[in-house]
């Protein structure tokens, strides 16, 4: 019988994969695939009913007219920051529109038409809000809320250190943390803000002048002169006829910002310099090395809260009271069958922006970086101890019953019983598993990077994308955690063993 | 001791009321917190109908919700194929006469329980980015099955190991005795046996899966919680989002954990399938460096 299982299940997995590789084939010679972002309010964004609106959606479709293709002949294609090149390189897109700046960095592999939009990194805050004027005020401790890795989060982290820099991995989630108030401000190149402020009139306003230089440019397959020049010429003609500029003011318009004049073309299709390689242990040692003491932090910190718990708990589970039971049986279902992503992001945006319990004295200068971790804390703390709860119940389990009944029998109170008979024993039967709960909550220390938690995950993110030696990064993240995790299962398969009681 | 009752004497009079008193209490404390809760929302303007009404547009849920659905399902259900897949072969690998083989297999399998499961999805993903091996469509899916698949097919291995040393001497000594060879034995007498006592594990297994597709949210990966907080962006109603894509997960894997207990309780029960591994809902996987109980 399993040998037919088997045979079954590997043709379910061929038949998936099969799928998979089929459905990414499929294109059409009269098509053109145009690559671009979903997310961008005002110059990418899919609208609720699934179509592409903004000023960079214009742009790619006046080029794409004057190339000779109607906008039913465009298929739209995400180009996610972090792949645009790739897709370019890997001719799976034919050219890119999707907020590109046009970098040396990037001249080394791809070739770029344009510009057609020069922008900088500039600010948004609260409609309410009149402290903030420009970068320079913000420097005494202001919160800035930028995407995790990115060119403007890194520019504020070396220039503006005075500036508490709370990370997302999304605009959005900035945006809702600037709404609740919890944040101060913004930061990112100033068209994408005014997209955002244009989804919300009236509620945010961008302030100060832009303090970087970027120019947005259509990416395409490196060399190709011809398609160069032509999307070039469509800019030229945008630009000439007007529809540039209706184009700006229809989509970045309602956030109060002007039109600039439109770019000169860039005449360099060349990269200066060549290709920076950087010294991974020198530039990043001492940051690894604090990386994963921030990892070990939150272990134990959300070790001891989640043993406090989960014992209570096990307790609230065990005990004679009907509604502390079930109370118990509640939490562990609701907090089990959660995925830890989700309150992890709860923690953040319900406890720390929404009620404003952010664990921290609010004036405090490293108030976003404490209340990050503690709220972090939090949330593997309340993960974890549904499981502390369940593991100890199982040992509570492995405890004869001729011991809880002598204990009654000598008059023992329910409270005596658990605290002198039960759990002592139980305790020393789980070291085993308990140890496998904290490898577990290790692991989880991961997801604090959702919201900003300098530890290892986050940074290896940001040298992935700083530096071009992954394997290399890999590894060292790797084997951080096999020197963190193995010791610790060897530890606690001897103090079970040590510990275990005999029968 | 799997009855409470052994811990307490059935509740007297006395007992009855405090009983009620307690819940009283609870009960009140629980109203004052949500209610409490509840009124911080609605001074935060996150309770106005301006951010519940898009949860009853259909645009809602064909765009956001249905894609979102589709990526977690996806995800998981390719990724416990190949992870019992791979956990098969890794647990046959442990299980091997061959000590070259037992050890690679070893190193494997504890190497990947005890790296993160983000940490390889980051890899993974940015690898495949580099070479170009899926198109980009699938990156984030594949970056995903691929951190899924290598952590629980580890995990399953361990999971398989354990399914065969729980099986009675019996079985083994038979296969010899009937002159079968170890592969043979492996395959024909321990392996179905095994599988079937370990179909709840597996089930609630698929629990943990369907949580940690939740991880791609950091690679992008189009699931529920990732099109949670594009809901929230798109109409600006970020922790109402959270909160509807944390019921339907919630109550989707509610329903496989009842499952996987269902599941355990009749294979108990009946007497033509071997005694179930327990479902050990406390304890997330073996611990890397210590052999299987």
């Amino acid at each position: 019988m399993a040998a037919r299982t088997l045979r079954r299940l590997a043709a379910v997995t061929v038949l998936i994969v099969a799928l998979l590789s089929l459905s990414a084939c499929g294109a059409n010679s009269k098509k053109i695939t145009i690559g671009t972002k979903f997310d961008q309010p005002g110059l990418a964004a899919k609208k609720p009913d699934g179509t592409l609106a903004g000023f960079d959606i214009d742009v790619a479709t006046y080029v794409a007219k004057q190339l000779g293709y109607q906008p039913d002949d465009i298929e739209w294609k995400e180009a996610p920051s972090g792949q645009r090149e790739n897709l370019i390189q890997n001719h799976q897109v034919d050219f890119i529109v999707a907020t590109y700046s046009i970098t040396d960095a990037r001249k080394q592999k791809v070739s770029f038409a344009g510009p057609y939009l020069v922008t900088g990194q500039s600010l948004l805050v609260r409609a309410d809000n009149n402290e903030i004027t420009s970068v320079e005020s913000l420097q005494n401790h202001k919160k800035l809320c930028s995407v995790s890795g990115s060119t403007p989060a890194q520019r504020i982290k070396d220039k503006y250190p005075g500036v508490q820099l709370q990370q997302y991995d999304t605009y959005s989630a900035c945006l809702e943390a600037v709404k609740t108030g919890a944040i101060d401000a913004l930061s990112t190149d100033e068209v994408i803000l005014a997209g955002y402020a244009a989804q919300a009139p009236g509620a945010f306003k961008l302030v100060g002048k832009p303090f970087s230089v970027e120019k947005y440019g259509i990416g395409l397959l490196k060399g190709d002169k011809e398609l160069r020049q032509k999307i070039n010429d469509a800019i030229e003609k945008m630009q000439k006829t007007g529809e540039w500029q209706a184009a700006f003011d229809r989509n970045l318009g309602p956030a109060g910002l002007s039109a600039p004049p439109p770019p000169p073309l860039d005449t360099n299709i060349n990269a200066a310099g060549g290709a920076k390689r950087v010294d991974l242990w020198g530039t990043y040692g001492g940051k690894i090395v604090k990386a994963f003491w921030t990892t070990i932090q939150l272990t134990l910190l959300a070790a001891v809260g989640a043993l406090i718990l989960g014992t209570v708990l096990a307790a609230m589970r065990l005990s004679p009271v009907p509604v502390l039971r079930w109370l118990g049986t509640a939490y562990v279902n609701v907090v089990r069958n959660t995925p830890l992503t989700l309150i992890i992001l709860f923690c953040s945006f319900g406890i720390g922006n929404t009620l404003r319990i952010t664990l921290v004295d609010p004036h405090s200068p490293t108030a976003v970086v404490d209340s990050n971790f503690r709220l972090a804390a939090l949330g593997l703390t309340v993960y974890t101890a549904s499981f502390v709860c369940e593991t100890l119940r199982s040992g509570v389990n492995t405890v004869p019953l001729g011991q809880a009944e002598a204990a009654r029998s000598l008059g023992l109170s329910f409270g005596q019983n658990l605290r002198m008979i039960l759990l002592p024993q139980a305790f020393r039967a789980v070291i085993n598993p308990l140890g496998s709960v904290l490898i577990a909550l290790v692991k989880n220390t991961t997801i604090a990077s959702a919201i900003g938690v300098a530890e290892a995950a986050l940074l290896m993110k940001e040298m992935i994308e700083n530096t071009a030696a992954l394997l290399a990064v890999g590894s060292i993240f790797a084997a951080g955690f096999v020197v963190l995790t193995l010791p610790l299962g060897l530890l606690f398969g001897w103090l079970g063993k040590r510990y275990a009681v005999v029968r | 001791m799997s009855e409470a009752s052994v811990l307490y004497d059935a509740p007297g009079p006395r007992a009855q009321r405090r009983n009620l008193l307690f819940a009283a209490v609870i009960v009140a404390v629980i109203i004052a917190m949500v209610g409490w809760v509840l009124w911080q929302f609605e001074s935060k303007g996150q309770l106005t109908e301006a951010k519940w009404h898009p949860f009853l547009t259909a645009n809602l849920w064909t765009t956001y919700v249905l894609p979102g659905a589709v990526g977690t399902l996806t995800a998981a259900a390719v990724s416990i194929v190949l992870a019992l897949v791979l956990g098969l072969l890794l647990g046959m690998g442990r299980l091997s006469d061959s000590r070259p083989v037992r050890w690679a297999c070893s190193v494997f399998v504890e190497f990947f329980r005890a790296v993160p499961v983000l940490i390889m999805m980051l890899f993974a993903y940015f690898l495949f980015a580099l070479y170009d091996v899926f198109p980009s469509r699938q990156l984030a899916l594949a970056g995903v099955i691929t951190g899924l698949t290598l952590y629980n097919g580890a995990v399953i291995a361990e999971i398989v190991r354990a399914g065969v040393y729980a099986l009675p001497r019996g079985q083994r000594e038979a296969a010899v005795a009937l002159g079968l060879r170890p592969g043979q034995t492996l395959r024909l007498i321990l392996l179905p046996q095994a599988v079937t006592s370990m179909l709840p594990v597996l089930v609630s297994q698929m629990v943990v899966v369907l949580k940690d597709t939740a991880i791609g949210y950091q690679i992008t990966f189009v699931e529920m919680v990732r099109q949670g907080t594009n809901i929230g962006s798109a109409y600006s109603n970020y922790i109402p989002a959270l909160l509807v894509i944390a019921a339907l997960m919630i109550s989707l894997n509610f329903a496989l954990s009842a499952l996987a207990t269902r599941l355990e309780a009749r294979m108990r029960q009946s007497r033509r399938t071997p005694d179930p591994l327990p479902v050990n809902t406390g304890v997330q996987e073996d611990t890397p460096g210590t052999p299987a109980a």
